[in-house]
């Protein structure tokens, strides 16, 4: 059973699971109501296309059990007002009111651009958008974040799909530390061990997609994953002994058998 | 008529509301939205706007991504 003592609660909604869950890159639809199941997530990232007006194609809708919170992202989006068109579109899609800001014009490491982010998270927020804005970890900028009405931040670990880990982790400790909104790692993590280290720095949830989409057992390492985020969030909670340079001995230093 | 859906150019025979498109062309389905000549509609809205030669369509769906 997952905590109920401590909930995550964002845009009015109360989550017990801190694992986001990205859909794109699996190697059939038919994987995705496994993954979230064995992940326990509740909150399930999708994107939004043009519709094929000649072949429509699969209705992702009836791959995501009810009771998840769809999370739209804007990818394809440039600056901010195509990112608000995108939003606004996936709410009359009827996707609710979660949205994932992510404007991109770098198309070698996709990072993003954190000032249209910051434009577009005031528009949507002054909408009633729940906005959760994809960014390259900065503390500033997340402070104009909170200003402008953001839900959380959503610094990146690492380039998109790179399974590299938090390389930003100084970046992201500091918004952890100053940033008074859920801090929420977005792209870079790769292995369960790398949610737990983000978890145990105090970030509030983490979002994997790459590296449970490209693991050869899906289902599985989305049950690693769930795991991972919850032991990393239990260990924070638990606060961690202090680090030391040198040996502290954990058994007695009296009573031994010599002398 | 001809009107531009998603950027191409589409015939219709007759004059028809946005839901009848949909509903012919199988695209009237949960998480698929339409945005006419700029602005996105509701649902609600679909049978109430009938489409004009050289209207612009955008319908987007909802898919996987991360």
């Amino acid at each position: 059973m997952l905590s109920t003592d401590d909930v995550l609660t964002i845009g009015g909604r109360a989550l017990t699971s801190r694992l986001f869950i990205g859909t794109g890159k699996f190697s059939s639809y038919d994987l995705i109501p496994e993954v979230i199941r064995e992940s326990r997530t509740q909150v399930v990232t999708v994107a939004l296309r043009r519709l094929d007006f000649e072949n429509p194609g699969e209705n992702m809708a009836t791959r995501v059990p009810e009771g998840c919170i769809l999370l739209t992202n804007t990818s394809g989006a440039r600056n901010a007002a195509e990112a608000v068109r995108i939003a606004q579109l996936a709410r009359a899609a009827g996707c609710g009111d979660w949205i994932k800001i992510e404007i991109v014009t770098d198309q070698r490491y996709l990072l993003p651009d954190n000032q249209e982010t910051i434009e577009a998270t005031r528009i949507l927020a002054a909408q009633g958008f729940v906005v959760l804005p994809y960014i390259s970890p900065d503390l500033m900028v997340s402070r104009r974040l909170v200003d402008a009405g953001a839900a959380a931040v959503m610094p990146l670990g690492a380039p998109i799909g790179t399974n590299r880990g938090i390389k930003t982790r100084e970046l992201v400790r500091i918004l952890v530390e100053e940033i008074e909104l859920p801090v929420i790692v977005d792209a870079g993590i790769g292995h369960p061990s790398e949610a737990a280290e983000a978890m145990e720095m105090g970030c509030s949830a983490v979002l994997v997609n790459t590296a449970i989409a490209t693991a050869r057992d899906p289902a599985r390492m989305a049950r690693a994953f769930g795991l991972a985020v919850e032991a990393g969030r239990l260990a924070f909670r638990s606060v961690p002994g202090p680090v030391l340079c040198k040996a502290s001995a954990s058994s007695p230093l009296t009573g031994f058998l010599r002398d | 008529m001809n009107i531009v859906v998603n950027g191409m150019n589409v015939e219709l025979e007759r004059e028809m509301s946005i839901s009848e498109l949909l509903r012919i062309r199988c695209m009237d389905r949960p998480l698929v939205a339409v945005e006419h000549n700029l602005r996105w509609i509701t649902r609600d809205e679909w049978p109430n706007v009938v489409l004009k030669d050289s209207d612009r369509l955008e319908i987007v769906r909802i898919l996987a991504g991360g």
